[in-house]
């Protein structure tokens, strides 16, 4: 996904700028009560923002004026929740912008719109409803990943064709024709990425089984 | 990767005589303007301006700001020539494929154009921030625009981990593949869930051991900088000057 840098127009970018900051300042907040309450947790959160940064600069071109490359962010939205992620997010496309070039300033908000809000919180949902039906944290960690990443592709497709309506069909026709060129890479890319999480996350519980307190009900799922 | 590279030019380049804030305000301002203006006159304007600065000021290698252009590039002109076949009446080109007939539009070839140039000078400008201001320059400027402070601090671990991160995973990577780790498929995703958490729990442990450093250091969560200064007013002047040219190529050709 990542919009290269002045890639929207005029009204599109603040918009979603408009969008994205309310998230961010709440999130900001809830960030701010979890390390005054657990502080030993800030290198841990830290760490999954660095994570989130490498698995996505792992970039393929897609043709569409973004690319294609793992969110990385369904991990963080099962250790942290969406509000948290948010933030790290942003924090993320931030550097991406500034050491790599890839997203940039003006399309940050839109950037952080998809990536950082409206994929993990699907993803969120996706857990929530999963846990209540007490389906396995494995499993659940690896749909919400797939989840998050292709809700990001899609909110990332919506956004282009926002922006660029066809005249004949509108925004939807043009942002099927962004979300079909992306599919071709980024349905099987989800799922690799799901596979990884999942794996990764197994090795996470049982190497370090703190980690797995911060995901409530999960200890006794692993070691029992 | 080798993009992270990228700060050794801005410690090594000679714009760093210009005062930090003046280099970020010009990046963004022309930015701002390219985003807002709307018009290739001004975008192309802006565009030749920040690559004259990134060569001639910043003294960058002419090769390093090709490949460096060249990056975004090829997600930039793809998508742009996505938009022709999108938008509006009359057809200059249409191919019969059977099942269905491409059209290429006049106006969306406009569109196409325009965003093209936009994004290229929004990307030099963003170029120009990126090879002249060292990560802890904007950390400055973060904290003199009232950031909170575990907000910079989180940002700080992170930019670190991320160090941390690619330096143990070349060593991992290496090793892996040396034990053929790779060799197929499901070996392939074995280890690289493998090698992924092996990699988060090390770097946690690296970040654990910072921590306990700096705190027996008598780090409480604030880390001092070095007070930025203001610019000097010859400076404030220049910028003023340039983004106003850049205002008026915008205003003057629409």
């Amino acid at each position: 996904m990542h919009i290269a840098e002045g890639f929207l127009p005029h009204p599109w970018w603040e918009i979603w700028f408009v969008l994205a900051i309310p998230v961010l300042i709440y999130g900001i907040h809830r960030l701010k009560i979890l390390i005054s309450d657990r502080p030993e947790l800030k290198t841990m959160i830290a760490l999954a923002g660095a994570f989130i940064f490498v698995l996505s600069s792992l970039k393929i071109p897609s043709v569409t004026g973004s690319c294609s490359h793992p969110t990385g962010t369904g991990l963080a939205v099962v250790l942290f929740g969406p509000w948290i992620t948010s933030v790290l997010s942003a924090i993320v496309l931030l550097y991406q912008a500034l050491l790599l070039a890839h997203g940039g300033l003006s399309t940050f908000g839109a950037n952080v719109s998809s990536m950082g809000i409206i994929g993990p919180f699907a993803g969120w949902v996706v857990y929530k409803i999963m846990r209540k039906f007490g389906i396995g944290v494995f499993k659940t960690v690896f749909v919400v990943s797939v989840i998050s990443d292709w809700f990001t592709y899609i909110v990332t497709s919506f956004q282009l064709g926002l922006a660029f309506p066809s005249t004949h069909g509108g925004v939807l026709a043009s942002s099927g024709v962004f979300l079909s060129i992306f599919a071709i890479t980024q349905i099987p890319l989800a799922i690799i990425e799901g596979l990884a999480a999942t794996a990764l996350f197994r090795y996470l519980v049982q190497l370090k089984p703190d980690v797995a307190d911060l995901v409530k009900s999960t200890r006794s799922e692993v070691t029992g | 990767m080798e993009l992270m590279n990228l700060e050794a030019y801005a410690i090594k380049s000679p714009a760093r005589k210009l005062n930090p804030y003046i280099r970020v305000f010009l990046s963004v301002g022309a930015l701002f303007i390219a985003v807002v203006a709307n018009s290739p006159a001004s975008s192309i304007y802006v565009f030749l301006f920040m690559l004259i600065l990134i060569l001639f000021f910043a003294r960058i290698p002419s090769g390093v700001v090709f490949k460096l252009l060249v990056l975004p590039m090829s997600f930039v002109i793809p998508a742009s020539l996505v938009i022709a076949f999108l938008q509006g009446e009359h057809a200059i080109f249409s191919l019969n494929a059977g099942f269905a007939t491409i059209r290429i539009y006049r106006e969306g070839v406009m569109t196409s154009v325009e965003t093209l140039f936009r994004s290229l000078a929004g990307i030099s400008s963003l170029y120009f921030l990126i090879l002249t201001t060292t990560m802890s320059e904007l950390f400055s400027i973060l904290k003199s625009m009232r950031f909170p402070d575990f907000f910079i601090e989180i940002s700080m671990m992170v930019y670190r981990f991320i160090f941390i991160f690619l330096e143990e995973m070349e060593i991992m990577v290496t090793a892996t593949a040396s034990r053929l780790g790779f060799s197929n498929f499901r070996s392939h995703l074995r280890s690289f869930g493998m090698l992924g958490s092996m990699l988060f729990i090390k770097t946690l442990e690296k970040g654990e051991k910072i921590q306990i450093a700096m705190e027996s250091r008598c780090y409480d969560g604030k880390i001092p900088y070095l007070k930025l200064q203001f610019p000097p007013a010859g400076q404030i002047i220049l910028l003023i000057l340039i983004l106003l040219s850049m205002t008026m190529v915008s205003m003057l050709y629409r």
